[in-house]
């Protein structure tokens, strides 16, 4: 009997409870696809997508956009509730796309208040738009009810086919909040025929800093471990697609400088040898040719992977940024009682020495 | 008090509290039922005897064969002077059927009676000398309905306790195994009896039943809960705390695991204690499998009764409080779905569960040929007319049925109900407070069941036990050559 009282006990006190416990069906919220974040007139402005159902219940889904603004993130989230119809949620945004000049204002503006919402995804992928507010990107990119939060996610998709890691998650922003690391998050730009990913910008002290181009971008995905697969066009047309490529660091200090060696193992099959290049039947019967051509593709690789290298560190030299997180690497090998001067110095006089070790599979004749 | 005068010449007072043994009393007795035949004999043309039986219970063939045959022609009987003599001559085997017994006590004599044995009834001596040849109308032992197996034996128990025990004994051959017999119900007079393998059982488990047994005060054993409900500790647990099986080689199984069996007469199943949970997760087919697959059937198992019990709950919370726990693709496909219902989805789910078992308690009431149209009519023509009407979303269509389909893989089907019930109240409580309630209903059974003991041993035995090796028949059925030590916190001799 003492159970069942508790039991009835406890079930009214649930009920009691229900009214804070944010009961809300699923068909009376406004799911966010893609949150967009700009700074204009002093104020930070969200721009919302949202896809509406059709009320005959079939699978057709149209997109709407809703803004809102307000001095900081939360006032701004409020006004974006206030001028929706529906109750809205952030659970389920995938995408945030951050304006220029909301970058350069600093990402510790937003990243405070997401961080104390407990229902966000925090597998959210997060994008700056180049040269351009991101409501801008999102109205040139809504055209003829084009589904964004959709085309995004195919070029994610396709992105994840070549780079292992992109490091622009919403957790990956959090993790940076906490140690104060550079950040480098993906860029968009819009093409005439949509939109792409060009490579990477990069945030310094959580400040949109510079833009890497595509090529420097590729050199710091590759030195960072971050390749999937990555097609290599060498200039006399051949074609080789690296796997998995490894990278390891190995910092020494001589004479009261840091020296960075880095092996860099690069796995290639070869894709497309143009005829020219190529005497089939003479390889047939000549082995050693057939070694000379593999020589000869592996150098060409190296060359060309080491001008990739070469881009990613002289940036890193030149800015003085610690995009490839040298510090923790040095850190965690070496005693640095020796060195006296300050890190930011210190990037600047780092010597890298590049070893790239090829190895290309054969396929079909060669 | 009442005076009857007796054609032998004497007059005795028969009274009815104390209840000899007397044919005429017996004939005044049984004078309005006309299945319980009291015919006269008489023998060496002084002595009459009366044999009672009950017409319809007895081998009448046998009965004229192997007993009347000798007692009315052999010389033996023909010189008898004293009802003594024929006692002694029926007791001593001068009769083809060796199954013979004797008493001088009323009730004995009226129960073995109305039992089916045939009592022949000596005035004088005030005594009844009993033939046990029982042979009514019985099924024919048949395919389980509820237990049936691929690979496997395909007899089951029927509604014959001797029939019942000459199954279980023809599987185990050994002397160890004991069968106590038990009668219960004041009117009904049914047989239980106790099995168990003498020196595996663990005796207390058995001391328990015996005493649970004796202490039943009913009249009338008509259905199994009657006697169930006398067996069991905890009244109010929902979890069965018995298991029942059809499957004689079942029984026999966990016989020799240190179960006990109750056998009683008229039920076609046999109970089983201790009942532990992870035995309402057995199935027979998983001892005629190979025990990779045996052990894949059993997780699959797992994950149905996590579904069923689950899965509508899970529902309710994610669509009406934490929709962040769904992927963004469901959110939305369940969303399209919803839009034009005019039900929350407390509504719909509890709706539609309650729907469904309404359709399974008229599918088992309907004849079989009527059954199958309703399933059709009431699962896809009224289910699609309700989803076309708007008043149900085809999301929770298809999240009852995946629940209730898994409901169905249970093996053991008092478990099934047991979640079925489960179900309706965290489906309750996720309506009323999502994941938190649930939580809530989660710990509630989680420690239930932590405290709930059949026979002494946790109904979460072996999960609740520090000793390996006593996972190996749990979530996976490990190789035959692992399954040593038997699964019971009782005898740890073997």
């Amino acid at each position: 009997m003492k159970k069942l009282i508790v039991v009835i006990f406890m079930t009214m006190l649930l009920c009691g409870c229900s009214a804070d416990f944010n009961k809300t069906e699923i068909d009376e919220i406004d799911f966010i696809h893609i949150l967009s974040i700009d700074y204009l007139e002093n104020k930070i402005v969200l721009t919302a997508v949202f896809s509406e159902s059709s009320n005959s219940g079939s699978d057709e889904m149209s997109v709407k956009t809703i803004s809102g603004k307000g001095k900081n993130m939360f006032e701004a989230y409020e006004d974006l509730k206030k001028n929706n119809n529906k109750n809205i949620s952030i659970a389920h945004t995938s995408f945030y796309l951050i304006g220029e000049d909301a970058g350069k204002l600093g990402l510790s503006n937003y990243i405070d208040y997401l961080s104390r919402d407990e229902t966000i995804k925090m597998n959210a992928f997060v994008f700056v738009t180049k040269d351009m507010d991101a409501s801008k990107f999102l109205v040139n990119t809504i055209n003829d009810e084009s589904t964004i939060h959709k085309d995004l996610d195919a070029i994610n998709q396709k992105e994840k086919q070549k780079i292992k890691r992109f490091n622009n998650k919403i957790s990956d922003l959090f993790n940076v909040i906490e140690n104060n690391k550079p950040i480098l998050i993906p860029y968009v730009i819009i093409l005439e025929n949509g939109f792409t990913v060009e490579g990477l910008s990069v945030f310094k002290d959580l400040k949109l800093y510079d833009y890497l181009d595509s090529n420097t971008s590729l050199g710091y995905n590759l030195l960072k471990n971050n390749i999937k697969t990555l097609p290599v066009y060498l200039d006399n047309g051949d074609g080789l697609l690296i796997t998995n490529p490894s990278v390891k660091f190995d910092p020494i200090i001589i004479n009261n400088k840091i020296h960075i060696n880095i092996n860099l193992k690069l796995y290639s099959t070869i894709k497309e040898i143009k005829a020219e290049n190529l005497n089939i039947m003479e390889e047939i019967i000549n082995q050693n040719n057939k070694l000379d051509i593999i020589d000869s593709l592996s150098e060409r690789q190296e060359d060309y992977i080491n001008t990739l290298c070469d881009k990613a560190i002289n940036y890193s030299i030149s800015s003085g940024i610690d995009i490839f997180d040298i510090q923790g690497k040095v850190l965690n090998n070496l005693d640095l009682k020796d060195l006296n001067e300050e890190w930011k110095e210190i990037i600047k006089n780092i010597n890298y020495n590049i070893k790239i070790k090829s190895q290309i599979t054969r396929s079909l004749l060669l | 008090m009442m005076l009857l005068e007796l054609k032998i010449g004497l007059t005795m007072e028969v009274n009815y509290k104390s209840k000899i043994i007397n044919s005429h009393f017996l004939k005044e007795k049984f004078s309005k039922s006309e299945d319980i035949q009291i015919s006269p004999i008489i023998i060496n043309e002084q002595i009459k005897i009366h044999l009672i039986c009950v017409d319809g219970l007895v081998d009448s063939t046998i009965l004229g064969r192997m007993v009347l045959n000798p007692i009315i022609t052999e010389d033996r009987f023909n010189k008898a002077v004293l009802e003594s003599e024929i006692i002694n001559d029926l007791l001593n085997g001068k009769t083809f059927n060796p199954f013979v017994s004797i008493t001088d006590d009323y009730n004995d004599m009226i129960t073995a009676t109305m039992c089916g044995m045939a009592a022949f009834i000596f005035d004088k001596e005030k005594k009844a000398v009993l033939f046990d040849l029982r042979a009514f109308e019985k099924r024919s032992v048949s395919e389980p309905q509820d237990e049936g197996v691929m690979k496997g034996a395909k007899d089951s128990f029927i509604e014959v306790l001797r029939t019942n025990t000459a199954l279980i004994r023809r599987r185990l051959r050994t002397e160890e195994l004991v069968i106590e017999h038990f009668k219960v119900g004041k009117l009904s007079k049914t047989d239980v009896a106790i099995a168990y393998i003498n020196d595996i059982v663990d005796m207390n488990i058995v001391n328990d039943l015996r005493k649970n047994i004796n202490k039943i005060s009913i009249d009338n054993i008509s259905t199994p809960a009657f006697l169930e409900e006398h067996l069991i500790k905890n009244k109010l647990s929902i979890f069965p705390q018995l298991m029942y099986t059809e499957r004689p080689d079942r029984c026999s199984a966990n016989l020799t695991e240190g179960k006990a069996a109750i056998i009683v007469d008229g039920l076609p199943f046999v109970y089983l204690a201790p009942c532990q949970f992870v035995m309402l997760m057995q199935s027979p087919d998983d001892y005629g499998n190979h025990f990779i697959i045996a052990s894949f059937l059993r997780m699959i198992r797992y994950i149905a009764m996590i579904l069923t019990l689950f899965l509508p709950s899970y529902y309710i919370a994610t669509t009406t409080f934490q929709n962040q726990m769904l992927p963004v693709q469901l959110a939305l496909s369940i969303q399209n779905s919803k839009v034009n219902v005019p039900f929350s989805s407390g509504f719909e789910v509890i709706g539609l569960l309650i729907a469904f078992e309404i359709l399974i308690e008229a599918s088992l009431r309907l004849p079989k040929t009527v059954g199958t149209a309703m399933s059709i009519l009431g699962g896809l023509v009224v289910g699609q007319a309700a989803i076309e009407a708007n008043l149900l979303s085809p999301t929770v269509v298809v999240i009852v049925s995946i629940s209730g389909i898994a409901g169905f893989m249970m093996p053991n089907q008092d478990f099934s109900a047991c979640l079925r019930v489960l179900r309706f109240a965290l489906s309750i409580l996720a309506s009323i407070g999502g994941f938190f309630a649930i939580g809530i209903g989660f710990i509630f059974i989680i420690t239930h069941l932590a405290g709930l003991e059949s026979y002494g041993v946790s109904y979460l035995y072996p999960f609740v036990n520090n000793d390996k090796r006593n996972i190996q028949d749990t979530i996976f059925r490990f190789p035959i050559k692992y399954l040593r030590t038997r699964l019971s916190q009782g005898k740890e001799n073997n």
